[in-house]
């Protein structure tokens, strides 16, 4: 039985080249930027507190033992947080870990078999299972072994670290999709067909600023097909992903860029090469749900009243007989690393598979023996806080928040704690509502996955007056199951010192009328979203400053709300990063040339010259796939993939010869031509297209080296909406893109795109209509608008 | 085509514009004009055809720069005297706008050289100096059926038309060159050198007008100014069914040379 996926081989080459990173990061030889590069694949993060940095342990499948569990809290115990934490990517972080503790932390990992490789960056993430697999009453087949198998393929593969942006993989047992399979960039969903095992495989979906859910790519893959289908996808995005802009790169903008149609094709045509290939299918093991022989005497239960509650609460019965899932509530997510000990410890007899990871943060205890739940029972009221609590105070999921995600707006844990007290201290049925996914999220992007809520939140900043104060977007009513999914919509929105009281509102309102309905999610889509609108208008209504400050400071913080210090996020470290930043190499250094004078000696400015042939030939390389070992490498990657393309003058091949000879003298002479090269390589930069092609006006297209596929041309034309996003692009530039995007779509056809609030909203729109454009929508989205434009 | 982020910077102004937006742009970007005479009318028109992003700029100049033609000749600085007129012109344009291509042609238009010259471009512009080479440019874009632009300056004094086959040509109007000595030249007569941009600017209007396919040329109309009174009129003129070269029965239909050109006074 493998219960957990195989790092591969590399890995040690891996971490010994971080170290050297981190080594010459200490001594300033290299860069934070590209430090950044390295270390987010990585799956390391740094946090808001300067030089502390998040580490996330890839879980694939959702599952951990034991003692990769006690490991890990011993390692965290060590260097790192008081605490682990559990994500809603069944993974595990720790956090607070200082930078020189970083790789004996990885180290450390890799000996219980776990790498936090790919937790973050533009990477194939943590593959996703369904908490119940293998266990569910209802599931078609176990799904967790594919989830284990194709982490171990994709891990292997040098381009899952390299994408365009995130990839995120799901796995369901069944169509209620507990998995999220779609919603994800690749979804498996367990089918029988013919008496044999397969798939049905959703393709690019995902949840965000602009989520999207995956489109039905196969109704019936067969079960050996799953890694052909996801390396086929992976290629897709790999070739076509827009890797300029952050802002619209997952695989689900293709849809709009390219067309169904199109992105559907593209897969297809990658499927059947990689069947070509005739790669060997995964390698699958059942994972074995057997509640284990113990020897261990059963414990007395002394208040059977609180024992009842429990198990009614938290004690799920499987579909293996007489074995049973306890679900341990983790308050959004954090456990103690004691308490992880001797959890850990305390679960070893049961056996290996005893531990999954729920995307609600909280662990599953699975394959318990009935006659052990006591036990079960008493080891947690023992070890654990707020033992026994209404499990729903528990569920509700928070992303991380403002306080250590460089990007959120509310601290929406704090939001999410401040409600717990006010849900607690209210006279309400709680237990009754354990049904109601409460998921809060600081900021537009889904991490606190509101978009699949019964009832979410997500953070933004509002005005009264000259003030801002922090508020949530409320949303409500998703629904995720094969073929009906959808996300939570809009109902309103609540200051955020009111969502508390939202929330008890609801479930008072929910509880009291619960009886008339079906379920909860029937409730929610009729009249539930109702009320809750009724709900919101009550808290619409906000005091001035003067009145009650409260409302202008977020859960928890002590100076009035501000996103001044919001950060750039560090999710998307990616090529374009690097090339910028040797771009910027290459201007500074020129520029030292200039402002040499006679006082700064021969040998400065040879240094200086050949510094800018270093960065020269450096700048484009990682377009080619190249990343040089030795400066001569470099050279010659140089020489052959853009001297020999005649992308640059065959004369800098004399420069090059110098500045690798060691003897810059000779450069002295040529100046002139080390500056047209520094000339040529931003030239080339500004010319690039997002699949690395250089499309020089009046010369042949040099096609790029990596393998890539004609992208660009194709992904500017679509027969659906066209989205641009002119953010941050200042008047009149705005309004010029706007008409270049024009020019390329057909009459009728429908352009959107994206200007910053002020005066480009208060100008593109009106010049756009005078000439003869129609402006069929115009609607703010947060901080900016929505301009949906038709084609004269 | 698609435009570069900088070339989107660069031509915005242009592209802002209703009637030449993207569309146009692209025209003017995919243009061959020739300019035929770098001197007073062709510099500022080379100068402004050059930033407007013409594709590809044909200059055709027999004459190096003198020290009396930087007066007007704004495409010449102090440093070229002595310099082939089209190489300095090339090296202004470079400067100003690396995407245009140019091609040189160092001499002067003749009737056994014309017809090939102009063969390649989409646009002539007029921009010389004396009557034998307007007339000959005249005839050969006729025959050639390429759509031109005439120009000529004298003292305070510009005119301007533009031809289009079918259209009335130069001829049209003035059947053959003046008398040698009835008209004064530049050098005899002197120029304000305002002027020369005055009219070589209307001149690369009408071109750029013309590659964008927008407004009205000035077609069967001939613009006369006077800046001195700073006077602006046109006169209408029509197509002469008894021109000698686009009549109904024409008697010109081979190239030759008019007399010697006039403006002659510094060899």
């Amino acid at each position: 039985m493998k219960l957990t996926y195989t790092l591969p081989d590399n890995l040690d080459t891996e971490i010994d080249e971080l170290e050297d990173m981190i080594g010459r990061f200490k001594k300033s030889e290299v860069s934070p930027t590209e430090m950044k590069v390295h270390r987010v694949p990585f799956g390391v993060y740094e946090q808001r507190k300067k030089d502390t940095y998040m580490v996330r342990i890839r879980c694939g499948g959702a599952i951990v033992r034991p003692d990769q569990l006690e490991k890990i809290a011993e390692l965290s115990k060590q260097y790192a947080a008081d605490w682990i934490h559990v994500t809603s990517r069944q993974e595990i972080q720790m956090h607070y870990v200082d930078l020189d503790n970083i790789v004996p932390v990885i180290r450390g990992l890799k000996t219980v078999g776990l790498s936090p490789r790919g937790g973050g960056g533009n990477t194939v993430r943590n593959i996703m299972a369904q908490e119940d697999a293998g266990i569910a009453q209802d599931e078609v087949f176990d799904v967790s072994p594919y989830a284990v198998a194709l982490t171990t393929r994709m891990i292997e593969e040098p381009d899952s670290w390299n994408l365009p942006r995130k990839f995120k993989i799901a796995f369901s047992g069944s169509s209620d999709d507990r998995g999220y399979a779609t919603i994800h960039d690749v979804g498996f969903i367990a089918k029988m067909k013919d008496g044999k095992k397969g798939f049905k495989v959703y393709v690019g979906g995902g949840m965000g600023a602009k989520t999207e859910l995956s489109r039905l790519f196969l109704d019936f893959a067969p079960e050996d097909q799953v890694y052909a289908i996801t390396k086929a996808v992976k290629t897709v995005f790999y070739k076509h992903g827009n890797r300029r802009n952050k802002h619209a790169a997952r695989l689900r903008f293709l849809w709009k860029t390219l067309g169904e149609e199109e992105v559907f094709r593209l897969i297809n045509e990658e499927y059947d090469a990689v069947k070509k290939e005739n790669p060997p299918p995964l390698a699958i093991e059942d994972i074995d749900n057997v509640a284990a022989n113990l020897d261990l005497p059963v414990e007395a239960v002394a208040d059977t009243k609180d024992y009842e509650t429990w198990q009614m609460r938290f004690v799920r019965q499987q579909k293996q007989k007489d074995t049973f899932t306890v679900i341990l509530p983790l308050h959004l997510g954090h456990m103690s690393n004691d308490q992880a000990v001797k959890l850990a410890q305390f679960l070893k007899p049961f056996g290996e598979n005893v531990i999954r990871m729920a995307k609600d943060q909280n662990f599953l205890l699975r394959n318990i023996p009935g006659k052990y739940l006591p036990n079960v029972y008493t080891f947690l009221k023992a070890t654990m806080d707020n033992f026994n609590r209404p499990y729903i105070i528990d569920k509700m999921l928070a992303c991380a928040g403002a306080s250590t995600c460089q990007l959120g707006i509310c601290l929406s844990p704090n939001a999410t704690m401040a409600t717990r007290r006010v849900l607690e201290g209210a006279d309400l049925a709680l237990d009754a509502a354990q049904d109601i996914k409460i998921n809060v999220s600081g900021c537009p992007n889904s991490c606190g996955q509101h978009h699949a809520a019964d009832l979410g939140f997500f953070g933004k900043v509002a005005r009264k007056g000259d003030k801002v104060y922090p508020a949530y977007n409320v949303v409500a009513g998703a629904i995720i199951r094969d073929g009906e999914s959808k996300f939570a919509e809009k109902v309103g929105d609540v200051p955020a010192r009111d969502l508390p009281n939202l929330v008890r509102d609801f479930i008072g309102v929910y509880v009291s009328k619960k009886s008339d309905y079906k379920s909860h999610e029937d409730y929610i889509q009729t009249q539930g979203k109702e009320d809750l609108k009724a709900i919101c208008a009550k808290y619409k209504n906000v005091p001035d400053f003067d009145t009650d400050k409260n409302y202008y400071f977020d859960w928890g913080e002590e100076k009035p709300f501000s996103v001044a210090e919001r950060g750039k996020g560090e999710c998307s470290a990616g090529m374009f990063d690097l090339l910028e930043m040797d771009l910027g190499n290459i201007q500074i250094t020129r520029k030292c040339i200039e402002e040499l004078t006679d006082k700064d000696s021969i040998q400065q400015k040879q240094q200086l010259l050949k510094d800018v042939v270093f960065y020269s030939a450096r700048t484009l390389l990682l377009t080619r796939g190249i990343e040089p070992k030795s400066e001569q490498e470099m050279y010659d990657g140089f020489k052959e993939h853009f001297i020999q393309t005649g992308l640059v003058d065959a004369s800098c091949g004399d420069l090059l010869k110098i500045a690798a000879s060691g003897n810059y003298e000779d450069l002295l002479s040529k100046e002139n031509e080390v500056h047209a090269l520094g000339d040529r390589i931003k030239f080339l930069y500004d010319h690039m297209n997002n699949a690395f092609e250089f499309k020089i006006p009046g010369q042949e297209e040099k096609p790029a080296a990596a393998p890539q596929a004609p992208a660009a041309a194709n992904a500017e034309k679509s027969s659906s909406k066209v989205v641009k996003d002119f953010r941050g692009v200042a008047c009149p530039m705005n309004f010029v893109k706007t008409k270049m995007e024009l020019a390329k779509i057909n009459s009728k056809e429908l352009l959107e795109i994206w200007l910053d609030d002020g005066a480009p909203i208060d100008n593109v729109p009106g010049s756009v209509r005078e000439e003869g454009h129609n402006i069929v929508e115009q609607k703010k989205v947060d901080d900016y608008w929505s301009v949906v434009i038709e084609k004269q | 085509m698609d435009l570069t982020e900088e070339q989107l910077e660069r031509y915005s102004r242009h592209i802002i514009l209703q009637d030449v937006s993207v569309e146009g742009q692209e025209k003017i970007m995919n243009g061959k004009v020739l300019i035929i005479g770098t001197g007073g009318l062709g510099a500022p028109a080379a100068l402004y055809l050059a930033a407007a992003g013409v594709g590809t700029l044909g200059l055709v100049d027999g004459d190096v720069v003198d020290l009396s033609n930087l007066q007007r000749q704004v495409i010449h600085f102090t440093p070229d005297v002595g310099k082939p007129k089209v190489f300095s012109a090339q090296e202004k344009i470079a400067q100003i706008n690396p995407d245009v291509k140019v091609i040189t042609h160092n001499k002067r238009v003749f009737a056994d050289n014309i017809a090939d010259i102009i063969k390649d471009y989409d646009f002539v512009l007029d921009g010389t100096d004396n009557f034998a080479a307007k007339f000959l440019i005249n005839d050969a874009c006729v025959l050639e059926k390429k759509p031109f632009s005439h120009g000529g300056i004298l003292r305070f004094d510009g005119q301007t038309m533009t031809y289009v086959p079918g259209e009335a040509c130069y001829r049209c109007v003035f059947n053959s060159p003046p008398p040698k000595g009835a008209v004064p030249t530049c050098s005899q007569a002197g120029v304000l050198g305002a002027i020369a941009g005055m009219l070589g600017t209307m001149q690369a209007a009408e071109v750029l007008k013309y590659l964008v396919g927008k407004g009205d040329l000035l077609t069967n109309r001939l613009l006369i100014f006077n800046a001195l009174r700073m006077d602006f009129r046109t006169v209408k003129v029509k197509k002469n069914p008894d021109c000698p070269v686009c009549g109904n029965n024409p008697t010109i239909t081979t190239l030759v040379d008019e007399e010697q050109p006039v403006c002659d006074l510094k060899r």
